[in-house]
């Protein structure tokens, strides 16, 4: 089966795709070694896919290039110490990875930048979370825009820390570091700016973000119809 | 000679602010820009400065270039989607409105319309490589166009943003705005001189001409205001002293702004006058300045 016709749970509450390989390969492409990591889920409520489809996509990449120094599946990504666990358990092949290539929802990808510390490339995309906004964690939230740029902000997302969504670095309303919107609140690119500091990786600020696709945004066509049929068969 | 073959000839050029009216009035205003004529190089027209709703600048635009000015043309990405940011950005062009400033906009929040729904749909630096898509007879979506706009395009930066994070954030969206077509650009109002030759100095090698803001100071309160609540902005301690001091405190504001005006003037490659409401003064300053 090809990479881009990977089925995963569209019909669970956390709808999740994988993303265009072509993104994935940029996300990885200055990346010489990279670390794949696996989410199973939770039943019922998502299913990010698991060792099968994992594999699966790690032979594309492979095809396309990408090397890999392991791979693992964890419970949850979302649930920070399931991350320390795993992580502890395959330090050595992490260490050597440049990137850690993340099979979860966008949630369990900033749960892991946060655990990590390293470079996430998401290799799925988080298209609707259905009655589950904001319960998996306050810091780690998804805005489920359909169009992760997560690799590229040090796993903060500018749409969520940034009031006015800025794709391409800030705008010039911080006042010392705090945003014009909400002086309580740090400037979300001074943020990103600290952690890809932090990761060694500034020069991803260099990439042009391109504008957003507003037809994938919640609520999907797709899963509306669906949910309208549902409903009519009721 | 238009404001584009001047910033290319290298002369110190003079641009100055204006805000539309609330309303359908503008006789007031330009009324008052009769004493800049032949003194400016351009007038720089608003978009909803602050978030306060005002008069298309596209209208005004147009109204001031009947009245022999030449605009800039101020496209804030706050109000108006992509669909709506091209459609503007074609009627500037078929009314001969060719200078555009790009800026991501005040957020909504910070006006009189403050329940509105922001927009944001392109940040300035998507919207920058729209115009010059425009500007190669497509649409963004790469439809051809019928008749083909021509713009000289320009940015703003903020040359002392406050914290090292902010500063080399500018920097890099600075570049980014440069290789998206950015010809130039203008700067938050500059008080600091010394911070803002540090500024120069970091994009000496960005190739791009510069034009320095700057605010006529009105009062010691004002400036302490600017200090407080202005992003990127610093009034040094001995402008507000002078100002605190004076006994004519509009002789002193012009003094400090005509001083600052001529330092500049050996520092970037032009000045934008920043003037809420004392356009009548612009000519005071300037005939204080060797330019």
């Amino acid at each position: 089966m090809k990479f881009d016709q990977i089925v995963l749970g569209e019909e669970e509450m956390i709808a999740v795709e994988p993303r265009k390989i072509e993104d994935l390969l940029h996300g990885l492409g200055r990346e010489k070694r990279t670390f794949f990591i696996g989410c199973s889920g939770w039943k019922n409520l998502c299913s990010p896919g698991g060792e099968a489809q994992l594999q699966r996509m790690k032979k594309e990449l492979e095809l396309r290039g990408i090397t890999f120094t392991g791979t693992m599946v964890v419970d949850a990504l979302c649930n920070k110490g399931m991350d320390e666990l795993g992580l502890l358990s395959h330090f050595r092949q992490i260490l050597r990875a440049d990137a850690l290539l993340a099979m979860a929802c966008e949630v369990g990808v900033q749960a892991l930048s946060v655990t990590s510390g390293r470079m996430i490339v998401p290799a799925l995309r988080t298209l609707s979370v259905q009655g589950f906004q904001g319960i998996l964690g306050e810091k780690e939230p998804c805005r489920l825009c359909g169009d992760c740029l997560l690799d590229l902000t040090g796993g903060l997302c500018p749409l969520y820390f940034c009031p006015k969504g800025l794709l391409n670095g800030p705008c010039q309303g911080a006042y010392q570091g705090r945003c014009e919107v909400d002086p309580k609140k740090s400037c979300g690119w001074e943020l990103i700016y600290e952690r890809l500091k932090a990761q060694g990786r500034l020069e991803a600020l260099r990439h042009y973000a391109g504008p957003r696709d507003h037809s994938e945004v919640l609520p999907l066509i797709r899963l509306r119809s669906s949910i309208a049929t549902e409903m009519r068969s009721k | 000679m238009t404001f584009q073959e001047r910033l290319q000839q290298g002369r110190f050029l003079i641009s100055s602010e204006v805000t539309p009216p609330k309303g359908t009035d503008v006789s007031e205003i330009i009324g008052g820009l009769e004493n800049l004529k032949g003194r400016v190089d351009a007038l720089t027209v608003t978009d909803g400065k602050s978030s306060v709703m005002s008069m298309t600048a596209l209208a005004l635009g147009h109204l001031l270039r009947e009245s022999g000015f030449e605009p800039i043309l101020s496209v804030s990405c706050r109000d108006r989607n992509r669909l709506a940011l091209q459609a503007d950005l074609l009627g500037a062009a078929a009314l001969g409105i060719c200078n555009i400033l790009v800026m991501t906009g005040d957020y909504a929040s910070m006006g009189d319309h403050p329940q509105t729904k922001p927009v944001f749909d392109l940040d300035s630096i998507q919207l920058l490589r729209v115009i010059q898509k425009l500007a190669g007879g497509q649409d963004m979506e790469g439809n051809a166009l019928q008749g083909v706009p021509k713009f000289f395009v320009g940015a703003t930066v903020s040359p002392t943003p406050g914290t090292t994070a902010a500063m080399e954030l500018q920097l890099l969206k600075m570049e980014k705005k440069i290789s998206e077509g950015a010809k130039f650009f203008q700067t938050q109002p500059v008080f600091d001189l010394k911070a803002f030759e540090r500024f120069m100095k970091r994009v000496a090698g960005f190739g791009v001409p510069i034009l320095a803001s700057v605010l006529p100071l009105k009062s010691a309160s004002m400036a302490r205001f600017l200090n407080k609540n202005m992003p990127g902005v610093f009034v040094p301690e001995e402008f507000i002293e002078e100002m605190g001091k004076a006994s004519d405190r509009v002789k002193a504001g012009v003094g400090i702004c005509t001083r600052i005006v001529q330092e500049l003037k050996g520092l970037c490659r032009g000045v934008h006058f920043i003037p809420a409401g004392w356009e009548r003064k612009v000519p005071a300053i300037l005939d204080g300045v060797r330019l």
